[in-house]
């Protein structure tokens, strides 16, 4: 070979920008590591139940008797059989942890942007990102990908775009109290804001949709990272913006091998 | 006095309050109309606040009622926040790579 150097050098620039993912995740696990030392990783896919004994036992107890999301289950179970998900989805709804992924096309695409993408090309009309029968299905979908590790693909330079832009989101202080994502759930993770234990940025996405007592109803991710937005007294997104769906292919990154447990329940 | 004094008297007075008033309300409205271009201009860059929003609306409906000082207080509060906010954008445009984990 005449340049081996300059071959080299190419070779290790274009892993540097694939690995860039996997070396932040790697960062984040391990800053969780060493700030709960006594938690195993795993566990923090229950969010601050996995950092707070009482609100686990409160918790444990909801899960264990008639948790609010079963009927969002068994109604999204329904919708799946009379809808047209079965061949958008290759047969299985087991499939949730392979979301978000990227499209060419569309950039980002989380589950519920599928959903309505799989609908539209079945001539329906796409549903509202808030409205029950979405919700429900991405619950059953959830459901049925109980214990899958999630399994996020950066592919190419473009999905890489989109994964940086949803980390520099993570990163960035936002709204008049000026609080980044990584303010509450990474430097403060752990600690109290009022009587709530803030929950660590790891696992944040494992269990959703979720019901919260706060809504008194299953809703999904975004609505939450809305609802983050709305507290900080930041102006936030739409649902499914491409601000929120990059947010969450970062995010979702960050959990890569932790295993799916929604829908769930949370305070 | 006469009653041809008294009504130039009235008329004049008239006059020159509804100018004031006029002047307040051109006032406010340029000043709102500040306000919004600078709101829109963070609102673009993602960084945009709820109060700013809060604060401009306030002054558009006391503009609209004709409450302009009060429309004076609020589209001054939108200006500032939406100033403030402008900074935060300029600031996290770097800023937060310093918080990447390693």
């Amino acid at each position: 070979m005449k340049y081996p150097v300059t071959v080299a050098l190419l070779v290790s620039m274009s892993l540097s920008a694939v690995a860039g993912p996997e070396s932040d995740r790697v960062a984040f696990v391990k800053f969780f590591e060493n700030r709960f030392p006594n938690v195993e990783i795993e566990e923090h896919i229950n969010g601050a139940y996995a950092l707070d004994e009482d609100k686990r036992k409160q918790w444990e107890a909801l899960e264990a008797g008639f948790p609010p999301y079963e009927d969002a289950v068994f109604d999204g179970e329904a919708l799946w059989e009379e809808g047209p998900y079965v061949d958008c989805f290759g047969g299985s709804p087991a499939v949730k942890q392979n979301y978000p992924l990227w499209d060419a096309e569309q950039g980002v695409v989380t589950l519920e942007l599928a959903i309505n993408n799989c609908r539209e090309a079945d001539g329906q009309n796409a549903l509202d990102y808030l409205d029950y029968d979405m919700v429900a299905l991405s619950a059953y979908i959830a459901f049925e990908s109980r214990d899958e590790p999630l399994n996020i693909e950066v592919p190419n330079d473009q999905a890489l775009a989109a994964y940086e832009d949803g980390k520099a989101f993570y990163y960035q202080r936002r709204g008049q109290l000026n609080f980044a994502c990584s303010s509450c759930h990474l430097e403060m993770a752990g600690n109290k804001l009022r009587s709530e234990r803030l929950s660590a940025g790891l696992g944040h996405v494992t269990h959703w949709p979720s019901y919260r007592g706060k809504w008194d109803e299953v809703g999904p991710l975004q609505r939450r990272f809305k609802g983050c937005n709305d507290q900080v007294k930041a102006k936030g997104f739409e649902l499914q913006s491409e601000e929120y769906r990059n947010l969450e292919y970062f995010l979702t990154y960050m959990s890569n091998g932790l295993p799916l447990n929604g829908p769930t329940t949370r305070k | 006095m006469t009653p041809k004094f008294m009504g130039m008297a009235a008329l004049s007075l008239a006059l020159f309050s509804g100018s004031v008033l006029a002047d307040d309300c051109t006032e406010a409205s340029a000043l709102i109309q500040k306000a919004q271009d600078a709101y829109n201009a963070v609102d673009a860059r993602g960084f945009a606040w709820v109060p700013t929003a809060t604060y401009l609306a306030d002054a558009k409906a006391e503009h609209a009622s004709g409450a302009c000082e009060q429309a004076m207080v609020h589209a001054q509060r939108a200006l500032d926040t939406a100033k403030a906010a402008m900074a935060q954008a300029e600031n996290e445009a770097t800023a937060w790579q310093s918080r990447v984990l390693k």
